[in-house]
């Protein structure tokens, strides 16, 4: 029988950080409603979350928290709307204000979402990175993400000639 | 010497030693960044979502080598060919797309689009999109072609092709094994119509100023080869007879939807005098030249096509430009309308015209009519349209405003004496209209007070009889005058104080 929607659930981050939250929110993450599902009895530990930490999970619950209540993507119209979701990088205002972060802690929602398995989450941080990318110069893109040219010469000259390719239309 | 060969032998060697060093480092360097962390299958990911717009995989795998090998690790960023790449290289696109389904479009190219005609056939089995041929603007360029054996590749997922400015051998279209192709778009080819394979799963067909006009008969005899078509566009397709051989009768069991235009009405009249369409719900022809003789070969054909008993037209749409000098449209049998689109609009040379439909169920009329041309006709013309019982939605150009106004005049005039006695809701016309429409002219609105004053008399003709307009709506092109904008409110507020029950309000004055 499902649980009432005020069930309040306790989960622990990896920095001891502790959160009590309805479980309706938490469940926004399908790793954390099939471990609530596997569970038969209440318990009072709370849930161990090893890879995420206490400030990520705040911004975490606050994106779950907006979206309460939202339907969560069916096996059926993940697939549909796959390639939908690959190709656009719309995202909506209120989206687009929480992900509005410092780089770290962009890349820290990310790698949160995808291990809490939290679909429309992860679609939010990877379209925001996309949208980082967008018209940008290789080295520009370098810039932007702290990164260098580590080709070797052989290399370089490769993709010299491929991009001419591009560049000559 | 020799000493200071094996000390520059030394120093090469260090130098070398320490280049590699410092792609090791730099490598190192760019795996401690931020968006390092984020494992391969997440800028995978983020690189899928790039790939609309700019970005190309060839500008994302010039960043770093980690980003290189995920850019070639990734069939499904190479798998979009279009012109944004020079001809020569698209190869390497197919080769990275490895076995993926291919989107390929390539149009406006000049002749050297022939290099790489070859290798793209020989990908046809697992093309899923093709678009390919000149641009628009050269049409006067020899067409392309094709005779290599590769396309005579099956196209076994193939569903989308567009080919434009090709000859296509006969015999060479894919060995007749295209089975899943639902668009087909041929524009400016040359071809035999005959030698096209079946195609069960086609819907939507585009025929576009083929090299050769196709006579009607064998159009639809290839017509019979798709029966799942539900859209046809044909432009400057046909050719037709005045005196044709009668033709066998073909059912198009899920055609919904017709768009031609063509020189004149002779071939669409042909090819509709031969095809029953039950689901046929928009037909729209647009002729560019016309013959008043032909009009009732149309005519027949409309009435043939669109049966009052059965056919469930939604939409019919007639236009017409230059070289009329009279239009006659009879449509006595269309009378399950929910929407009629006139234009007269660019019939610079009509003289007279006589136009009798009987539309009693349209819900929504659209009528774009220059009144200059049609002076003679005057009340008239909107008398045609009394029969329109079910009208609710009205729109008209502005130009046309003086002719409206004049037949509301005729008809409000006739209010009896005495306003307590009940009207015959038959005398009010357009008696359901919800919501009148009148769009940008060629005129300003200045001249069009009259209409206001004939407008205000309609309207209140209505309230009398217990009929009100939800929506009036008013475009002008150039900014309305105080004067007029005075006469407007006037109007709303003439109608607010009238009724408790307001409906009728200007809703926008642009």
């Amino acid at each position: 029988m499902a649980a009432p929607a005020t069930q309040q659930i306790k989960i622990r981050c990896n920095d001891e950080k502790e959160f009590t939250v309805d479980r309706d929110v938490l469940e926004r993450s399908v790793l954390i409603k099939n471990m609530l599902e596997d569970v038969t009895e209440q318990q009072d530990a709370p849930i161990p979350l090893p890879n995420v930490s206490g400030p990520v999970m705040a911004k975490v619950l606050e994106y779950c928290t907006h979206h309460r209540g939202e339907p969560l993507p069916s096996a059926d119209t993940e697939q549909s709307q796959d390639e939908t979701r690959k190709r656009t990088t719309d995202i909506s205002e209120w989206d687009q204000k929480f992900i509005t972060v410092d780089q770290e802690m962009l890349f820290e929602i990310i790698l949160a979402a995808n291990y809490l398995d939290i679909k429309s989450l992860l679609d939010v941080g990877c379209k925001t990175v996309a949208n980082m990318i967008k018209g940008k110069t290789p080295e520009e893109i370098r810039k932007l993400f702290n990164i260098v040219n580590d080709f070797t010469p052989e290399e370089e000259a490769q993709i010299k000639k491929e991009n001419e390719w591009a560049e000559d239309r | 010497m020799d000493e200071s060969y094996a000390k520059i032998r030394q120093i090469d060697e260090e130098i070398a030693t320490l280049k590699q060093r410092l792609l090791t480092l730099r490598n190192q360097r760019n795996r401690l960044a931020p968006i390092s962390q984020l494992p391969v299958e997440l800028m995978a990911h983020i690189f899928r979502c790039s790939r609309r717009g700019s970005l190309t995989p060839l500008s994302l795998g010039s960043v770093s080598r980690e980003w290189r090998q995920i850019t070639l690790d990734l069939p499904e960023l190479w798998n979009s060919v279009d012109r944004a790449l020079k001809l020569e290289h698209i190869p390497a696109y197919i080769a990275r797309s490895k076995q993926r389904p291919l989107h390929i479009s390539l149009i406006g190219f000049p002749s050297d689009l022939h290099s790489v005609l070859s290798k793209i056939g020989q990908e046809l089995p697992r093309i899923q999109r093709l678009n390919i041929g000149r641009s628009s603007n050269s049409e006067n360029q020899e067409l392309l072609s094709f005779g290599d054996p590769d396309w005579k590749n099956p196209a076994s997922i193939l569903e989308m092709l567009q080919f434009r400015g090709f000859r296509i051998p006969n015999g060479i279209m894919f060995s007749g094994h295209a089975p899943s192709l639902r668009y087909l778009t041929l524009y400016n080819c040359k071809l035999d119509w005959n030698s096209l394979p079946a195609l069960p799963r086609l819907t939507n067909l585009h025929l576009r100023q083929p090299e050769h006009p196709i006579s009607v008969d064998i159009f639809l005899k290839q017509l019979e080869l798709m029966p799942s078509l539900d859209s046809i566009t044909i432009k400057g397709a046909l050719t037709g007879s005045r005196t044709p051989a009668p033709l066998p009768q073909y059912q198009l069991q899920h055609l919904t939807v017709i768009y031609a235009e063509e020189e004149g009405c002779v071939n669409v009249a042909q090819m509709l005098q031969s095809l029953i369409l039950p689901e046929m719900k928009h037909f729209s022809l647009y002729l560019k030249q016309e013959h008043p003789q032909d009009q009732l070969v149309l005519i027949t054909a409309l009435k043939h096509c669109f049966p009052i008993s059965s056919s469930p037209l939604k939409f019919l749409a007639v236009k017409a430009r230059r070289g009329l000098t009279s239009y006659v449209i009879e449509c006595d049998d269309i009378s399950t309308l929910l929407r009629f689109h006139y234009s007269l609009s660019t019939m610079r040379d009509v003289q007279s015209m006589c136009l009798h439909f009987n539309l009693e169920q349209i819900a929504h009329l659209r009528l774009d009519v220059i009144d200059v041309l049609l002076n003679q006709q005057n009340t008239a013309f909107w008398s045609l349209f009394k029969d329109s019982l079910e009208l609710e939605k009205l729109t008209v150009r502005n130009d046309a405003l003086q002719m409206l106004a004049e037949y509301l005049d005729d008809i409000t005039i006739e209010s009896p004496d005495d306003p307590s006695s009940p009207l015959d809701p038959d005398t009010i016309p357009f008696p359901r209209l919800q919501e009148l429409l009148v769009r940008r002219g060629r005129y300003p609105l200045e001249p069009q007070i009259p209409f206001l004053n004939s407008i205000g008399g309609y309207l209140g003709y209505r309230r009398q009889n217990g009929v009100m307009l939800e929506r009036m709506v008013v475009c002008s092109k150039s900014s309305i005058p105080d004067y007029l904008q005075d006469r407007l409110k006037a109007l709303v507020q003439r109608f607010q104080r009238a009724s408790d029950d307001v409906k009728d309000k200007v809703d926008d004055i642009a």
